[in-house]
């Protein structure tokens, strides 16, 4: 399978939240602001990456009516990996996204690709996958994020930029706070889904 | 629990008609007599080109049980047999008679005391005088009797005039009181019931009072006002205003022990036995915008349309629209040459083209058109359903059950085409029902 | 002379109203009730009601040009929107604050749903509460002119505090107090009220049952000693009468059926009095009429009218 097309499908015709509607949850919960939406795609992406390459490697070894447990053992290690480093070097990132960061071991992002695509295929196709589905992840993270965190909250890339501060674009007043919580985040997922299925639509059209 | 049967009180641009006196037209030259003016098997024709033909003479034999014979209106010379428009829509076989004017009355008739008391003898007389329902829906009525004898207690005399706007079952009980009375007797005697309710709408006044003066001592029949209400005349409607009892969805008047007949009918099969003469007159209104004056005019039947309209004075505006029947369930028309059938209870010409040029938004959800349905269907999750393709929904809803009367459509406030959607969404669970079983089959 | 005849399917008549004639009367039904706002609290609610009708109007154009759908601009149906709107906002909003409103009611609440007929929540009502987005901004009331104070508590977050409310009842009726535009007045909202139900707008199942399920429980179970005062304060406080009235009776969003309405009613009666008493919020009219909106395919289904020929017989 040739690169491009791993990539191009991870990050748009195949991206794993617009198009396949996986991991939805923690899409909806954590994209309250680029600090936590920037942070959670890379943990994501990190932890499918080694899942993707782990599994590929295994693929001929575990049995496939016990496959969906050994999947979950080994994601759950990475993931624990991934949390306690979180803990250690960014406490504030793992404050922040709590309990969202363990329940990576059930996100369906990182069992559906390990089903669907990492005990199919070699190692290099594998860790490419992992990391274009996890860049994929990430993009539509930020992209919330941003606009949750700039219509929500009315300031951008807190804890991010300008030392940490970010930028207050307008005050917290003008704000519309109900885009912070889960409300927004189904509001701004949708318009994404919405504004993604008729770019896929128009483009299907034209090639007709 | 007592069900509520709503209606609808039409506001109509029609205005109220004067029912007496009615006119008698001058006879046109040519008449056009449909074979197919009932329901049922087309008559068969037993005349031929070029025969001379006498006033109530048989001209067309019923073929098989449901089926009416038909007769000339006038004397004169059978010029074709063809195909030709039908006022029930498409075309039909039509019997095409040139009138000689001399009105020579056919040898054969003649009065029949002996049907007085014998119901076989009645009912024979019935099917050979090709009398049929006269309100509109045009079912053979010796069939009718035939079906029900014996089942029923009840018989109904529908004088409700089955749609707003027309007058024909006024004139008619006005000026024929007692040729009615007499056809109440005789249906009474064919069908073995023993008592008559004589429907008649509040906004009749003078029939009201004429009838109920002349009512037979013996309590046999009783006047029944009803308000004026669409679609009153219907028969599931008129059967539960005047008796309380409910057909079952699917079942017919015989089942609750009731049959309905028009007031004209009653009149026809008392004109037969006194007389002999078969159907071939009938009342009919005329109405609409485009007329200076709405009138009830006595027509024979097969008249073309536009004769009637001419010799009744024409029209005061050029019409855009004429309707045969009533303004909630008439047919409108494209051409004026076809003769009145033995239904045709009205003529309406329409100056203004009407509800076609009002501008239809989406369904704002009002819920009028549950409020108003005579049949408590929910019509506009029917057309939400027929929209969808919903088979099982439409089952589940009783989309079959629906009249098409219009009413749903008449107050819709979105004036969405709902009567068109009843249709389509009874054509397709049709098919859904069709497909199901051709599926359930091929499994076997 | 009948050449070119017209021909169409049956009925050939229609009945008066259409969907203009009523969104106009919703309008004239409105009129008395804004009155009084413009006339207690002056200028600004004047340009807070033009800017809401303003956006609302210009949005739904704008969505329907974008989509490249019909103008629905002829229905009326956006003005009656941006009235409703303007009438539950309170006099001292910002005017950015209906401008928003107004998008949020047109383009997400009723046309990304398809338009007038197919949204599932009022927008009106939907746009209010998501207004609240800016509580602080909501929930800044200014004293009606001709009451000495420069800001005032509402009825409702007085009695919020188990206290009967410093204005008496008639103040409250005719609308000597503070609150949103359109809700002050009791009197001018039920002069509304009459001439809907008069012209058959709407039907009285709604508003009845509303009025009478708060009156109810609100006498049912004071707070405090008096009763029916109580009762009284509970009524003509609020948004009550605004949305028993106006927006409860919204035809797409109620149900189709004149049991599912009396349903419909109660539910919301009961909903408001719960918020009122429990709830963190003073006034809880808007939020119970969303929640019963969404089940009003609910009732529709469980209210559907027995259809003729479908008698049970009596020994099954």
């Amino acid at each position: 399978m040739n690169p491009g097309k791993i990539f191009k499908d991870g990050l748009l015709t195949n991206n794993p939240v617009l198009v396949q509607l996986l991991g939805m949850c923690s899409t909806m919960a954590i994209t309250t602001s680029l600090f936590n939406g920037l942070g959670m795609g890379l943990s994501v992406t990190v932890i499918l990456c080694c899942c993707n390459v782990c599994i590929s490697l295994l693929r001929k070894l575990i049995p496939s009516t016990v496959r969906i447990a050994v999947y979950v053992v080994i994601i759950a290690g990475f993931v624990t990996i991934v949390d306690l480093l979180l803990q250690a070097f960014l406490p504030a990132l793992s404050e922040s996204l709590g309990v969202f960061i363990p329940l990576i071991v059930v996100n369906c992002i990182i069992i559906g690709r390990a089903e669907a695509f990492a005990s199919r295929h070699s190692v290099g196709e594998a860790l490419l996958d992992g990391l274009a589905q996890g860049l994929g992840y990430t993009a539509v993270l930020v992209i919330m994020s941003v606009v949750r965190e700039l219509l929500g909250s009315g300031s951008f890339g807190a804890g991010v930029f300008n030392g940490g501060k970010g930028w207050q674009l307008f005050p917290a007043g003008y704000a519309c706070s109900y885009l912070t919580l889960p409300f927004g985040g189904f509001m701004t997922l949708g318009c994404l889904i919405a504004l993604v299925q008729f770019l896929r639509s128009k483009k299907g059209e034209a090639e007709k | 629990m007592k069900l509520h049967i709503p209606g609808v009180r039409i506001k109509h641009t029609l205005p109220d008609v004067a029912p007496v006196p009615s006119l008698t037209l001058p006879l046109p030259e040519k008449l056009y007599m449909p074979l197919s003016m009932h329901i049922g098997a087309p008559a068969a024709p037993c005349v031929s080109v070029g025969e001379q033909v006498y006033k109530g003479q048989k001209i067309g034999e019923a073929r098989g049980a449901i089926s009416a014979a038909v007769h000339a209106p006038v004397s004169g010379t059978v010029l074709a047999i063809e195909q030709w428009p039908s006022a029930r829509g498409g075309e039909c076989e039509t019997v095409i008679i040139e009138n000689d004017g001399l009105e020579t009355l056919s040898p054969d008739l003649c009065p029949h005391p002996e049907c007085e008391n014998d119901a076989d003898a009645l009912v024979a007389l019935v099917r050979e005088c090709g009398i049929v329902g006269m309100g509109g829906a045009t079912f053979p009525t010796a069939a009718k009797i035939d079906s029900a004898r014996g089942k029923m207690d009840t018989v109904i005399l529908n004088g409700a005039e089955c749609e707003p706007g027309l007058a024909s079952d006024y004139a008619a009980m006005l000026e024929r009181s007692d040729a009615l009375l007499h056809g109440i007797r005789l249906l009474l005697m064919a069908c073995g019931a023993k008592s008559a309710i004589l429907a008649i709408e509040e906004n009749k006044g003078e029939a009201i009072s004429l009838l109920s003066g002349k009512l037979p001592a013996d309590g046999s029949v009783k006047l029944q006002t009803l308000p004026s209400l669409y679609p009153q005349g219907g028969e599931k409607q008129l059967i539960y205003n005047t008796t309380g009892r409910e057909i079952r969805s699917g079942g017919l008047p015989a089942d609750v022990g009731c049959a309905v007949f028009n007031v004209e009918t009653a009149i026809a099969v008392a004109e037969a036995v006194e007389s002999g003469m078969p159907l071939i007159e009938r009342y009919c209104t005329l109405s609409g915008s485009a007329f200076a004056q709405p009138k009830v005019v006595r027509v024979r039947i097969g008249t073309p349309v536009r004769h009637i309209s001419e010799a009744a004075g024409g029209y005061e505006t050029a019409p855009k629209k004429i309707i045969l029947g009533g303004p909630m369930m008439g047919m409108s028309v494209y051409r004026t040459d076809m003769g009145v059938n033995k239904g045709s209870n009205g003529i309406l010409a329409m100056a203004e083209s009407g509800s076609e040029s009002e501008r239809q938004t989406s369904c704002i959800r009002c819920g009028r058109c549950v409020e108003n349905c005579p049949m408590g269907l929910m019509p506009n999750y029917l057309n939400l359903f027929t929209r969808k393709n919903a088979a099982e929904k439409l089952q589940e809803y009783h989309v079959f059950d629906c009249l098409e009367c219009g009413v749903c459509a008449y107050g819709c406030p979105a004036r969405l085409p709902l009567v068109q959607q009843m249709k389509l969404g009874k054509a397709r669970l049709r098919a859904w029902q069709n497909a199901e079983k051709a599926r359930k089959e091929a499994q076997k | 002379m009948e050449d070119r005849l017209l021909v169409s399917a049956p009925p050939h008549v229609r009945g008066g109203d259409d969907t203009q004639s009523i969104m106009l009367r919703v309008i004239i039904a409105l009129t008395p009730a804004l009155l009084v706002g413009f006339w207690r609290f002056g200028l600004p609610t004047l340009m807070i009601t033009a800017v809401s009708v303003g956006s609302c109007v210009f949005f739904e154009w704008g969505y329907r040009r974008l989509a490249r759908k019909s103008c629905t601009l002829g229905d009326y149906s956006a003005v009656v929107t941006g009235l409703l709107l303007s009438m539950t906002l309170s006099p001292a909003v910002p005017l950015w604050l209906p401008l928003i409103g107004g998008f949020f009611a047109i383009v997400v609440v009723k046309q990304l749903y398809g338009g007038l007929g197919k949204n599932f929540m009022n927008p009106a009502l939907a746009a209010r509460c998501f207004l609240f987005s800016w509580a602080a901004l909501m929930n800044s009331w200014v004293s009606p002119r001709g009451v000495d104070a420069v800001s005032s508590a509402t009825p409702l977050s007085v009695m919020k505090g188990m206290a009967l409310p410093a204005e008496s009842p008639m103040d409250c009726f005719l609308g000597l107090r503070a609150g949103c535009i359109g809700e002050i007045s009791a009197a001018a909202l039920l002069l509304g009220g009459a001439y809907l139900l008069l012209t058959k707008v709407i039907r009285p199942h709604i508003p009845l049952s509303y009025l009478l399920t708060v009156a109810v429980l609100t006498f049912l179970f004071p707070r405090g000693n008096e009763r029916l005062t109580w009762m009284l304060y509970q009524l003509l406080s609020g948004g009550l009468l605004l949305g028993a009235v106006f927006m409860a009776t919204d035809y797409v969003t109620s149900p189709g059926t004149d049991r599912g309405r009396v349903l419909y009613g109660i539910g919301c009666g009961v909903i408001t009095v719960v918020i009122r008493y429990f709830g963190s919020y003073p006034e809880g009219v808007s939020f119970s009429i969303l929640i019963m909106n969404l089940l009003v395919w609910l009732l529709d289904k469980w209210t559907t009218p027995r259809a003729f020929g479908y008698k049970k017989e009596a020994n099954t």
